[in-house]
């Protein structure tokens, strides 16, 4: 019952991110295994829509464009969070990227050559398309960019991607295992060596050696409850990293929301609701985003909106339910033929899911918990930090071309661009290491996981899973949401602090054999009560506002103290995070203002050149390990200049 | 980054002359389905044919013999068709049976499905939208296939040996061999009728069903669309199934909607 | 609204010798807007942890979710109980290996099925970084989109009475996934490989035209159009 595979590569995910991994390192001849919670079709990568970022410049509202304005456009998303240089090579590869996947089968929309209407801003326009671009892959507009520039396939962008790359894994004969949780990864001396798995089908636990461990596990949405994230992003795989006790999670508090989703399913309803006119409405039916935003009214960032709506909602003007309180998105004026055509999707999702008719009901919306861009620790390479042969790629990594926000598109797209990358790297380190298989190391693994299973069936408490999932996600909702305050950032701590004691009373009601799901979520629980703990510790010692992150307390970005990276490490036996920081990266472009978001930042007090020279050596000493190529060796530096007009 | 290998693909690039043997099993299939829906096809032309002939008999008897007549003068139309629709209704029930399950907890099976996905529309109440829950039927509609193909198996063969007996011999009747009015009326009378209300029924069933069928396997996405088909292919079954009907009532004597006098015209004495 | 309702759910556990397949009732109080996803999660949090069923997207975009829900295949996480009588039968999707309870086993068929018709673009050329894509029409990307968005739900397999007496039938998911490939420009399979794939009584002969597969399929993917396509793909290439 219990197996014991050796591989040259192990993947833990099989979405986006771990299948293109996968298969970098099976082009260069390597044996990978990739494991998957669900039929890797199923990850969540399926779900996207909008469409992926890259600067091919086909279309005419994307003229002109190129990799360094997608660049300008990446780290200016990110409030300056982001390590610019990752930004490069993310922004430079994307466009390979986006060809390669047309290669391998995507059917990207193409341009149509001629007069071709689009809504700009609530109107109608014609602009004529450049007929020697026919054919080419076209793009659409999203927020935060410059140009037309993320590439889809109608409304199912992420789905024929992921299938695509499925596609290329089943032709490399990549072996994938679906319905099996990697519970813990083996690690002696500095090095991982494998985890141990368990499989959801029968319960039983297995072994898995691997020269190198990669963690694409994508998102961990779902601890917040109320989340737009497939109900699988628990984030089970960042946590592994942090039970290593060595590997630090780097930014958990950048969590983004989103404005609209659609209440009681959280299901995301897209931004071109309010783009093509509709209004956000209380509980009277007032439409009150122009009392808070007279310019951009609904328009404004998503950021804004969301923070604007919460604030609405805390005044008790939002409307009650049985599914907590909401608000109403307001279509009705739109028009059937336009709701039936250009907001097809949006219509079929209000009727199917919560049995509202858009065309003449309101839509219950409220901003939810959409993105984390924080994650798993790794340098440019994708190399874990503190623990050699550990790599991470897409949402589960924090590569940190996000920073403390990152831009809609450019999150498909990272995870095709880090998988090349990256799975390149992991086979150049899975070639040159050895296969260290250690039966005592698998043993002593799987007794502690063992134990843990015993512990949740034998103890003596009256813990249930689900009272502490709803408990936590109560906390993070309204103590770490979108806004954030010293007070209720302290007490979240405290009270999550505690519920993690009481993770350790919940007590398995029912033994059966097989999965038991009752077991699975309660093998999950703890982890997850961790990685709350870093988000709402994190955030409440981040004294400063930057992107998703919003202290009322201190509204300002602070660039004379803040403009770090948070690192955030379990020791083993600690009862709560440690935190230190790290600089962001080697800084091409200084910060300065957004351009949008209207918020106020205190400057650096350093120059950047005293900047650059120390991020070396401070990340060094944070657990970096060695890069292929040296630290800013795909900078580009000052070419952003050419660009800023 | 390399490409991937051509290797792990060998049947990309296969070639030349000889054919395989995969191919030559996809051909067997494709040739089978082909002849198991031509047959059906003639077949069911014929039963047009036939059932407005025979329901000449409502016209009265005058036209039914003038029918009959040219059945048999100058071309022995009616031994000729007897003798090929014999073969094609053989060769239909070997081809088209082929794709029935042999084992009884099979056809069980798949009626369980059907029924489950037919009986759930009434199961769910009327969902307030337009999106709407759509019928489902076929699948029980092709067990009556089955079924009806059953029937008409036996009764058919049945009738045309009897018919095909008919018009080589005189079968006992003195006055006369071949197709006339007397003849089939006697028979029907004599207890036929039953056995020609089943047949006519069950053919038509299985007809009408198996011209939708057909329809949209072969044609569903041109400008013949699903719903056309239906409707079509129920207005046949339903016109044939009266024709039917009353033809069997006139050729018992019971039912004539207008005699239409052709006497003159009878050339036969 | 404020129906009760009388969940009688199918259960068995393959891995426990002491079960056998019974049918369980639960009862819920109805809310409004209520889907089967909340509700089954409902009945796990509060009445019956051991349930066991797949959901992943709760937005019916992954496939994870599909059952028979009286007597239809469909997916769950859409369907609202408001759509539904007070009594609601769940039963697992036939056809597939059962898990348990609710929970069968798609993504292994999926996956064979993927390989039996070596789901992916032969052509052998490589790729070229520098170079730019090779144009394609936008028409003919929308139709292969058009067949590319089957989220392997099973519902077509479950709801087509030859799979369910065929193990070996492909059904119209695979068929349409052929249909894919052969009308993608980029692959350069010849009409003999699609044929010996395709024309046989396990592929697209092997389908009697139950139509079940078009009746049920969630997203309204054209199969049976994509079936006639192939027919006459197939008699006319030979
Ligand atoms: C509704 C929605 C819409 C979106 N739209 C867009 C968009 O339009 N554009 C855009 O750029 N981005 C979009 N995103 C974001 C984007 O979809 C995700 O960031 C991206 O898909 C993440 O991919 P991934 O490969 O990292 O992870 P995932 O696709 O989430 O895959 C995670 C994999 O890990 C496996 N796994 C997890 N834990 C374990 C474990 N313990 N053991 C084994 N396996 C495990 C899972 O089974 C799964 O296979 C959207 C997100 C949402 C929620
Ligand atoms: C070429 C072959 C055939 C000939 C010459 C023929 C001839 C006849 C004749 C003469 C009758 C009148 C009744 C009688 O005489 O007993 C009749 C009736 C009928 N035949 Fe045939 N038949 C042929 C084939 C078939 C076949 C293949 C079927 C169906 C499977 C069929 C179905 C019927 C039916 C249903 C009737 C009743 C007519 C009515 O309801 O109007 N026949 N046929
Ligand atoms: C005069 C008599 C008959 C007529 C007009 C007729 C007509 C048809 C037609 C038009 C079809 C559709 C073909 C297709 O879907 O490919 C069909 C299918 C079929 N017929 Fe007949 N048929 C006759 C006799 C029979 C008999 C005697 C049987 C014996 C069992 C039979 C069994 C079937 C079956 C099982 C099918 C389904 C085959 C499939 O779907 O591929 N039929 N028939
Ligand atoms: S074709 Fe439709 S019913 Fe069949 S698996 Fe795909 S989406 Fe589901
Ligand atoms: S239900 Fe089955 S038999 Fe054919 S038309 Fe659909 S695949
Ligand atoms: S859970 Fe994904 S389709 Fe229902």
């Amino acid at each position: 019952m219990n197996d014991t595979f050796m591989t040259d590569v192990l993947v833990i995910g099989a979405g986006l991110a771990g299948e293109r991994t996968a298969v970098a390192a099976a082009h260069e001849g390597l044996r990978v295994i990739l494991l998957s919670l669900v039929p890797a079709r199923r990850s969540h990568s399926c779900a996207a829509q909008g469409g992926m970022q890259a600067a091919l410049g086909n279309i005419e509202k994307g003229k002109g464009d190129n990799s360094t304005i997608h660049w300008l456009d990446t780290v200016k998303g990110s409030d300056w969070g982001a390590d610019q240089e990752v930004a490069r090579i993310f922004a430079d590869n994307a466009p390979i990227a986006m060809r390669e996947m047309a290669h391998f089968g995507v059917p990207w929309n193409r341009v149509v050559g001629g007069p071709q209407q689009y809504y700009i801003k609530g109107k109608k326009v014609t602009i004529e398309e450049d007929r020697s671009k026919e054919g080419l892959i076209t793009a659409r507009d999203f927020g935060g960019t410059a140009k037309w520039r993320a590439c889809y396939t109608a409304d199912g962008t992420g789905h024929t991607v992921l299938y695509t790359m499925d596609n290329m894994v089943s032709q490399l004969g990549i072996a994938v295992h679906d319905r099996m949780e990697a519970l813990a990864l083996m690690h002696a001396d500095g090095r991982c060596r494998g985890a141990i798995v368990r499989s959801l089908r029968d319960g039983s636990l297995h072994t898995y050696f691997a020269k190198a461990t990669v963690i694409a596990t994508g998102g961990f949405g779902r601890i917040y409850g109320a989340s737009t994230n497939a109900v699988i992003n628990e984030g089970t795989g960042i946590a592994l990293a942090l039970d290593t006790g060595l590997v630090p999670l780097g930014d958990m508090e950048a969590v983004q929301f989103h404005p609209t989703a659609i209440v009681p399913t959280d299901i995301l309803v897209t931004e071109g609701c309010r783009g093509d006119g509709g209004y956000l409405l209380d509980k009277n039916e007032h439409r009150f985003m122009p009392d808070y935003e007279p310019e951009k009214q609904e328009l404004a960032s998503r950021d804004v909106v969301s923070r604007r709506m919460t604030e609405h909602m805390k005044k008790g003007l939002g409307v009650e339910s049985p599914y907590g309180t909401h608000l109403w998105l307001d279509l009705r004026h739109l028009g059937k033929e336009h709701l039936k055509t250009k907001l097809r999707e949006v219509y079929e999702i209000a009727m199917y899911f919560i049995g509202v008719n858009p065309i003449t009901e309101l839509l219950p919306v409220r901003p939810t918990q959409h993105y984390t861009m924080g994650g798993v620790r790794v340098n440019k390479d994708g190399h874990a930090y503190s623990l050699m042969g550990l790599f991470s790629a897409g949402e589960a990594a924090c590569w940190d071309m996000h920073g403390f926000n990152r831009l809609g598109g450019n999150s498909l797209a990272e995870t095709v661009v880090a998988g090349m990358v990256v799975g390149k790297r992991v086979a150049e380190y899975a070639k040159k290491a050895n296969l260290e298989t250690s039966s005592s190391l698998a043993d002593a693994f799987t007794a502690k996981v063992e134990k843990r299973i015993k512990n949740l069936y034998n103890g003596d408490g009256t813990e249930s899973v689900a009272g502490i999932k709803k408990k936590m996600a109560d906390i993070l909702l309204h103590k770490v949401g979108i806004f954030r305050n010293g007070n209720d950032l302290e007490s979240a701590c405290k009270e999550l602090k505690e519920l993690l004691q009481r993770t350790d009373k919940i007590k398995v009601k029912k033994s059966v054999p097989g999965a038991n799901p009752e077991l699975s979520a309660a093998l999950r629980i703890k982890g997850q009560v961790k990685l709350a703990l870093t988000i709402a510790c994190g955030a409440y010692a981040r004294t400063e506002s930057r992107g998703a992150h919003t202290r009322e307390d201190y509204p300002d970005r602070d660039d004379a103290n803040w403009l770090n990276r948070t690192l955030a490490r379990w020791p083993e036996g600690a009862d709560g995070p440690v935190f230190s920081y790290e600089p962001v990266g080697i800084i091409d472009m200084p910060p300065g203002e957004r351009g949008y978001g209207g918020a106020t930042f205190i400057k650096m007090k350093e120059s950047i050149e005293d900047y650059n020279s120390k991020v070396h050596k401070l990340q060094k000493e944070a657990g970096r390990p060695d890069t292929a190529e040296p630290i800013g060796s795909k900078l580009k530096p000052g070419l952003w200049k050419d660009e800023v007009k | 980054m390399n490409n991937i290998k051509t290797e792990l693909y060998p049947q990309a690039i296969r070639g030349g002359g000889k054919k395989s043997e995969a191919y030559k099993k996809a051909r067997r299939a494709l040739i089978a389905e082909l002849i198991s829906g031509v047959t059906g096809l003639l077949l069911a032309g014929f039963i047009f044919g036939h059932l407005i002939l025979e329901g000449t008999m409502l016209f009265g008897k005058d036209l039914y013999e003038v029918v009959a007549y040219y059945m048999e003068h100058p071309l022995p139309l009616a031994q000729i068709s007897a003798f090929s629709i014999g073969i094609l209704f053989f060769v239909h029930f070997v081809y088209a049976s082929r794709k029935i399950p042999a084992r009884l907890y099979e056809r069980k099976r798949m009626m369980e499905i059907g029924l489950s996905i037919k009986k759930a529309k009434k199961r769910w109440s009327q969902p307030k939208s337009d999106i709407m829950l759509r019928r489902h039927r076929e699948t029980s509609l092709w067990i009556w296939q089955v079924r009806t193909g059953m029937i008409v198996l036996a009764c058919g063969a049945f009738h045309l040996f009897l018919v095909t007996w008919n018009i080589f011999t005189d079968m006992g009747y003195a006055d006369a061999s071949g197709l006339t009015a007397k003849i089939a009326s006697s028979r029907v009378e004599s207890g036929l009728w039953i056995l020609y209300l089943v047949l006519g029924i069950s053919v038509v069933a299985h007809l009408a069903i198996g011209l939708y069928r057909l329809a949209v396997k072969w044609i569903s996405d041109t400008w013949f669309n699903r719903r056309w088909a239906y409707l079509l292919c129920t207005v046949i079954f339903w016109f044939y199934v009266i024709l039917c009907i009353a033809g069997v009532a006139a050729l018992a004597g019971k039912l004539t909607l207008i005699e239409i006098p052709v006497g003159d015209l009878l050339i036969r004495s | 609204m404020g129906r009760t309702l009388t969940f009688k759910i199918f259960r068995y556990n393959p891995y426990d010798d002491g079960s056998k397949p019974h049918i369980q009732e639960y009862t819920l109080e109805e809310t409004p807007r209520l889907n089967l996803f909340n509700a089954l999660n409902k009945i796990r949090d509060e009445q019956d942890p051991t349930l066991m069923f797949d959901f992943v997207c709760r937005a019916g975009i992954c496939g994870s979710c599909a059952m028979m829900i009286n007597g239809r295949p469909t997916l769950a996480c859409r369907t609202l109980t408001s759509d539904l009588p007070g009594t609601i039968e769940l039963y697992p999707l036939p056809f597939f290996k059962m898990l348990g309870d609710l929970s069968v086993d798609t993504g292994v068929w999926f996956r064979e099925m993927a390989q039996r018709v070596e789901s992916w673009i032969h052509a052998g050329k490589e790729f070229d970084p520098n170079a730019e894509e090779t144009r394609m029409d936008n028409k003919t990307a929308v139709a292969i989109y058009n067949t590319e968005r089957c989220i392997e739900c099973g519902c077509c397999i479950a709801g087509c009475a030859t799979a369910n007496v065929r193990s070996d039938f492909m059904g119209a998911a695979g068929l349409n996934r052929i249909a894919r490939f052969m009308i993608d420009p980029r692959d350069e399979r010849g009409h003999e490989t699609w044929f010996e794939l395709v024309s046989t009584d396990e592929g697209v002969f092997g389908c009697i035209g139950m139509m079940g597969c078009d009746d049920v399929c969630p997203k309204d993917i054209p199969l049976l159009d994509t079936l006639a396509f192939i027919r006459r793909r197939m008699t006319a290439g030979s």
